[in-house]
């Protein structure tokens, strides 16, 4: 406790390496803080945009923009989403806390991961150097179909901009995954086998899985398309279009399950930690997770049930299949807060408004899943609400339960319980505001990607309540800024270990040294060593 | 599974296989599987990698240390911006793919004393 009078202690500060030293540091920490941060500031961009169509969209006509206009930000938002913020931040997080994790002094191949970080800094410029063309950025949407994006459809240069910004993001995801799980494979500790792997960690290796099998047929398709339109002769007739989506949705559905495993590894220590038991049903769930990844591999067609190309049956019996291991994951999640010391702190909270908002984006993928409710649905608002209960619901409330979570750690300092309580109230309102309403657009029939519609329907209604849910989020985001810029400024020491958590990493100090750990590793026995330290204690004080 | 990473890989290939057979014994789907069988492929051969590699492993573990890599890379940096240019060269112009050709040829460069220093270091 801090004398009244006193001078309040502050936390240290990491070791200050200076810009330039950050910019090319091979240390994972400072490596995964940098793509981490990058990432999140092409978040913020892509938010602008995603409030400037809401804005548009409040009301009936034309306010803001032109159609084409509308076309440039529907496009860099997803692709910014995708390519440039999810993606890498889920990798950068891996890049950070895996070695922690797993008791390693470093990143395997560090300068693969730091060329890779700076690939990723040069493909967002390169796509939003597309605003500054004659002809204005992309406009063909994140997936680019063909016959649109091809030359005489689609002749701006932002587009070919677009293209070679995709091929550097998706080409550093590789190396970033490539890192992360070599280093799962080569470095761990001493008593460190695969299965007694922090559940993060699982999720990491499943991740980077993913993103080594399905990123490749992204740069195949993108470097394709370039040619076809450069040179023609490439995707040609309906096969060639059929053909472009087979490869871009190979890649295209499982970089939704990407962008959500980490944070689900996150969500799951967070549970864990939060109810003080350890991670209820470890096999199964690592199990659960092959097989959810495996599923996710195999239900690109779904993308395609209305372009009579695929095969119906197979792809929605894959996709209703996903329901298994997401089941599991649930069970395991309840399992494990049942009859723990549940403390309802801003990580607890942000991992419950996880499972929440994800059964609503997962029930509606089932839902979309069967190719009679899909035919009536695609292209639909209701697609937009759906993957945006998965995305935002799933991806960007785990990301947060890990920011609040290692905030700590990565920082050595603490966030206001206040300010994050704020934040995520704010932060759920807003999101079922904005995007709840888009399912009763979609199944009434308003088709996504339109700057306008008409005046005088419940469309009027409706878009008015999304674009004042989509300004509570902005007011949100800007809620946790104020904390983040609080937190730096004061500098209230957190401890190595705040939380009371259950792998290595809370087994060093906050923020951790340039080596990661100055000390011998505590034991690995399992999963949750920490966690076997403190019940070991606890049964040594109990009187026989 | 444990202390073996191979197996993770091999798990995982084994359930792309099963869906893939799936597609093509259930559905007939013969051109889909040109899609998914690389993923197949993939997990094989680094299940098969892993494998050899795992006795090599066992005598890195023996003489386990915590070894920070050395703290800043501008060679790396410099790879990372020159395969930028090189991508970016194919719209702006060949002169931009020579530009970061060279620079890459200088990355390499750069990586290679990187690489031998910290070598000899050890």
């Amino acid at each position: 406790m801090t004398a009244i009078g006193a001078p309040r202690a502050r936390a240290a500060r990491p070791p200050r390496r200076g810009l330039v030293g950050t910019l090319a540091s091979t240390d994972h920490k400072a490596l995964g803080a940098g793509i981490f941060t990058t990432a999140f500031a092409f978040f913020l961009a892509a938010g602008v945009l995603a409030l400037l169509m809401r804005f548009e969209l409040a009301r009936p006509h034309l306010q803001l923009m032109t159609l084409h206009g509308y076309n440039e930000l529907f496009t860099l938002h997803g692709s910014t989403m995708f390519y440039l913020f999810a993606t890498p931040i889920a990798l950068a997080s891996g890049v950070y806390l895996v070695p922690l994790q797993i008791g390693a002094g470093r990143l395997k191949w560090a300068r693969l991961a730091l060329a890779s970080w700076w690939m990723i800094i040069g493909g967002g410029l390169v796509m939003w150097l597309g605003f500054l063309t004659v002809q204005g950025a992309a406009d063909v949407g994140w997936y680019s179909y063909v016959p649109l994006s091809d030359a005489p459809n689609s002749p701006s240069v932002g587009t070919d901009y677009w293209i070679v910004g995709v091929i550097l993001a998706a080409a550093a995801a590789i190396a970033l995954a490539a890192c992360v799980l070599a280093t799962i494979v080569t470095e761990r500790a001493p008593g460190m086998t695969m299965l007694r792997l922090p559940v993060f960690s699982w999720t990491m290796v499943i991740t980077c899985l993913m993103v080594l099998t399905a990123f490749p047929a992204l740069i195949v398709a993108m470097g394709l398309l370039l040619a076809q339109r450069q040179f023609g002769g490439v995707y040609t007739g309906a096969a060639g279009a059929f053909d472009y989506q087979h490869l871009f949705w190979f890649f295209g559905h499982p970089v939704v399950y990407v962008v959500f495993f980490p944070f689900l590894g996150a969500v799951a220590e967070a549970i864990a930690t939060f109810s003080g038991r350890r991670w209820f049903g470890y096999r199964p769930f690592v199990l659960s997770l092959l097989l959810f990844a495996a599923l996710s591999m195999s239900v690109w067609g779904h993308h395609m049930f209305t372009t009579s190309a695929v095969e119906n049956k197979y792809f929605s019996l894959t996709s209703t299949a996903l329901l298994v291991p997401a089941g599991i994951e649930y069970f395991d999640s309840f399992a494990t807060m049942w009859r723990g010391r549940i403390r309802l702190m801003t990580p607890m909270l942000f991992a419950l408004g996880f499972l929440v908002l994800f059964v609503i984006g997962g029930t509606t993928g089932i839902f979309i899943g069967s190719p009679p409710l899909d035919y009536h649905v695609t292209d639909s608002y209701f697609i937009v609400a759906h993957f945006h209960y998965t995305l935002f619901g799933g991806s960007v409330m785990g990301l947060f339960t890990a920011i609040y979570l290692w905030w700590p750690k990565v920082t050595g300092t603490l966030l206001s319980e206040r300010l994050g309580r704020w934040h995520f109230w704010l932060t759920m309102v807003g999101m079922n505001l904005t995007f709840f309403p888009m399912f009763f657009l979609g199944w009434e029939g308003m088709p996504r990607r339109v700057a306008d519609y008409p005046p005088g329907t419940s469309w009027s209604t409706l878009n008015l309540l999304s674009s004042i849910g989509a300004a509570l989020i902005a007011v949100s985001l800007l809620v946790f800024l104020w904390n983040v810029r609080r937190s730096l400024r004061r500098r209230v020491p957190a401890g190595p270990d705040p939380w009371g958590g259950q792998t290595l990493e809370w087994a060093t100090d906050s923020p951790p040294p340039r080596e990661n750990f100055l000390g011998p590793l505590p034991p690995v026995r399992s999963f949750a060593p920490l966690q076997d330290l403190r019940e070991q204690r606890e049964q040594e004080v109990q009187p026989a | 599974m444990s202390g073996r990473p191979g197996i993770a890989f091999l798990v995982w290939a084994a359930l792309l296989a099963v869906l893939a057979t799936v597609l093509w014994a259930v559905f007939a789907q013969l051109d889909r599987l040109s899609v998914l069988m690389p993923a197949v492929a993939v997990g094989l051969t680094a299940a098969i990698a892993l494998v050899g590699w795992r006795a090599a492993r066992r005598a890195a573990a023996r003489a386990f240390l915590a070894q920070p890599d050395p703290d800043t890379s501008w060679s790396a940096v410099l790879a990372g911006i020159s395969l930028v240019l090189v991508l970016m060269g194919l719209e702006v112009g060949t002169f931009m793919i020579f530009i970061g050709a060279g620079l890459f040829v200088a990355a390499a460069g750069g990586l290679v004393r990187e690489w031998r220093a910290e070598r000899r270091a050890r």
